[in-house]
């Protein structure tokens, strides 16, 4: 039987990945999945949590992490466009405006 | 058959997560991200969460990766230089996100949460009944009805402000 260990640990390797990813990459949509990888990281110990302590709060919490995802998704992608559209690049080097 | 599933779904989930943020084109990565949250969708069907499964399935590889790779090809960004490559910072990122892991994994170590076994505290009837749409919409509209509603009030500003901020410009 697999226990909470397994899928904690699991989570934990998502969440790292996405920390990588978003240190590493210079592409603006590329950093931004990675941003998804680690809610969705997070997503797994909720729902470990909401199966181990028998309580359905985690599952609603992932729901409403969902939304909440979704609505930065479409913001943050309707910014990239836009910068996109004045800069020509994705490079987040490049797009450094409000650099003091 | 459970540990069987897990191992596959679980190296499934981090062998495509590592393909997403080394791959160099943008496309491949956002299919390796749909792969990786299929993975993460079978898992919460593995955790009894079968109604979390159905909306990451829909919402997450359906909808917001939908989006993405809208965004992708619209911006068409092979063209453009991304800045890609090794350098310091890259290296220095990985080395953070392997202390990072080791710190999570020394942390779960000695942790009493990581040791809770599965079927022990729980009966078997409310763990099938856990994940079930009927239990997660009994909560959802009545303990957790005003974050519901905000929720909605959220993604109307949501809507709202990508529509304003991608839009045309006037002037």
């Amino acid at each position: 039987m697999i226990g909470s260990g397994h899928y904690l640990a699991l989570s934990a390797i998502l969440f790292s990945i996405g920390v990588v990813g978003v240190l590493t990459r210079r592409n603006v949509l590329i950093i931004f999945m990675s941003v998804e990888l680690m809610l969705n990281a997070v997503n797994l110990s909720f729902v470990t949590f909401s199966r181990f302590m028998d309580s359905i709060d985690g599952q609603i919490f992932v729901f409403f992490v969902m939304t909440v995802a979704a609505a930065e998704v479409a913001v943050g992608l309707a910014i990239i466009v836009s910068i996109f559209k004045n800069k020509q690049t994705v490079n987040v080097d490049r797009i450094n405006v409000m650099k003091w | 058959m459970e540990q069987v599933l897990f191992y596959i779904f679980a190296s499934v989930a981090v062998i495509s997560a590592l393909m997403t943020i080394t791959r160099k084109n943008a496309i491949y990565s956002a299919l390796f991200l749909v792969l990786a949250f299929f993975a993460l969708a079978a898992l919460y069907v593995l955790l009894n969460a079968q109604f979390i499964a159905a909306v990451q399935v829909i919402v997450y590889a359906g909808a917001i990766m939908v989006l993405f790779l809208f965004v992708i090809m619209l911006l068409d960004t092979r063209k453009t230089d991304t800045g890609e490559g090794v350098s310091t910072q890259s290296v220095m990122g990985w080395i953070c996100g392997l202390i990072l892991a080791m710190q999570a994994g020394f942390f779960l170590w000695g942790s009493k949460l990581a040791s809770v076994p599965a079927a022990e505290q729980v009966s078997q009837e409310t763990v099938k009944s856990l994940g079930s749409t009927e239990v997660i919409a009994y909560f959802l509209f009545s303990k957790y009805l005003y974050p519901f509603e905000i929720i909605s009030a959220l993604l109307l500003i949501a809507i709202v402000g990508a529509v304003v901020i991608a839009g045309k410009r006037r002037a």
